[in-house]
């Protein structure tokens, strides 16, 4: 074998292992790498140089049971961080809704009793059949397609117009509220 | 995971995570766990301090979920933040002044040496003996050259790939990539 020709297809040898040569030239490093077995070596041992690395490290049954061990308080950590699907607030999750101040209301009443809610909400119908708010709500102006007649807008209802119905029933429960505390009071001293 | 249930890319999973999914965590933990390991335990050649290195890697990966772009697959990331908390815990080690070398790839735990004694198949030992050289001939590398094999020989990413990962210009990337590979060509066929 020419010498000449082993330090030619030197430089290639390395692209050639790795299958980074084009067709052509890998075609003349195999020709070369038939008749030069020096050379046939060195590929041989450069490709044994990367399967031996991707080869080590070998993991054992012990690491694999050290994996799993390591991997818990991975876990947990991740629990800590989101805690039942929360967690530091995530940019572009969706929220909680807010609540409205009816649910809070309802919030803050529940450890009323229950006939007392029930009096209070008796009475919150029919205040809302009376059109009467709780929530003090900002009017617009009515909007009125071009052409129909616009109804007169209706003036903003006041206490007063609240039904004689509602308030005894709304009257009723605070009543009702004042004896249970008043009764606490006593039986507490 | 059984194999009837459908394999969900890493995308979704990272999607599920951000929505506390902790099985979806899990399954991160399962795919990826032991390439970042093995990652780590080649750039640094100490078990312990990959595992460390690794519990770190998905630490971040929690503390990074809001942040990261969802991929087809999580490996390009995971790999970059294994590769610069390498790098990193390399040239602190080098700072410090320490040079351990863990040249049979394991700590030297006692259950290790026994199970070598049990070991008899030649061709075995053979096979051991290539890859503690190999992993004695990794840790004469400098941390880059380390770098630029272990995602050349292992992982088979191309020279601009390897280039754009570590920062470094495409012709830097080969010239440690040869260096390197002459060197470890020497310790695997026996230092001749």
């Amino acid at each position: 074998m020419d010498r000449t020709d082993c330090a030619r297809v030197a430089p290639l040898l390395e692209p050639y292992a790795d299958g980074d040569l084009p067709e052509v030239l890998a075609a003349g490093v195999e020709a070369h790498l038939r008749e030069c077995t020096h050379c046939a070596r060195t590929v041989v041992e450069l490709t044994a140089v990367y399967s031996s690395l991707a080869g080590w490290p070998t993991l054992t049954s012990a690491d694999h049971t050290l994996i799993e061990a390591r991997q818990e308080p991975l876990a947990a950590y991740y629990r800590a961080c989101y805690p039942e699907a929360g967690g530091p607030a995530p940019a572009g999750a969706p929220r909680a809704p807010r609540k409205s101040p009816w649910g809070v209301l309802v919030d803050r009443l529940r450890p009323v009793p229950r006939f007392m809610l029930g009096a209070l909400a008796r009475g919150g119908k029919a205040a809302a059949r009376a059109g009467w708010s709780f929530v003090r709500v900002q009017r617009t102006r009515n909007v009125v397609p071009a052409g129909r007649l616009a109804k007169p807008h209706t003036a903003p209802r006041s206490r007063s117009a609240l039904p004689r119905r509602a308030w005894s029933l709304l009257a009723r429960s605070a009543a009702i509220a004042r004896r249970v505390t008043e009764r606490g009071a006593l039986a507490l001293g | 995971m059984s194999v009837s249930e459908p394999v969900l890319p890493d995308r979704d999973l990272v999607l599920l995570c951000r929505d506390g999914a902790e099985n979806a965590y899990r399954a991160l933990l399962d795919r990826h766990y032991v390439y970042v390991l093995k990652l780590c335990w080649r750039m640094t050649g100490v078990r312990d301090e990959a595992m460390d290195l690794t519990q770190e890697v998905f630490t971040r990966l929690i503390t990074s979920l809001p942040r990261l772009q969802p991929q087809p697959s999580l490996r390009p990331w995971l790999r970059r933040v294994a590769l610069n908390l390498c790098l990193s815990a390399l040239s602190a080690r080098r700072r410090i002044g320490q040079a351990e070398v863990c040249v049979n790839g394991q700590d030297g735990d006692g259950e290790f040496g026994a199970r070598d004694r049990v070991d008899q198949v030649a061709q075995a030992v053979m096979a051991r003996e290539r890859l503690s050289r190999v992993a004695a001939a990794m840790q004469s590398l400098s941390p880059v050259q380390r770098a630029v094999v272990i995602l050349k020989a292992v992982d088979g990413l191309s020279h601009g790939h390897i280039a754009r990962i570590l920062d470094l210009p495409q012709g830097t990337v080969k010239s440690h990539l040869s260096r390197a590979r002459t060197r470890l060509r020497h310790a695997t066929s026996g230092g001749e």
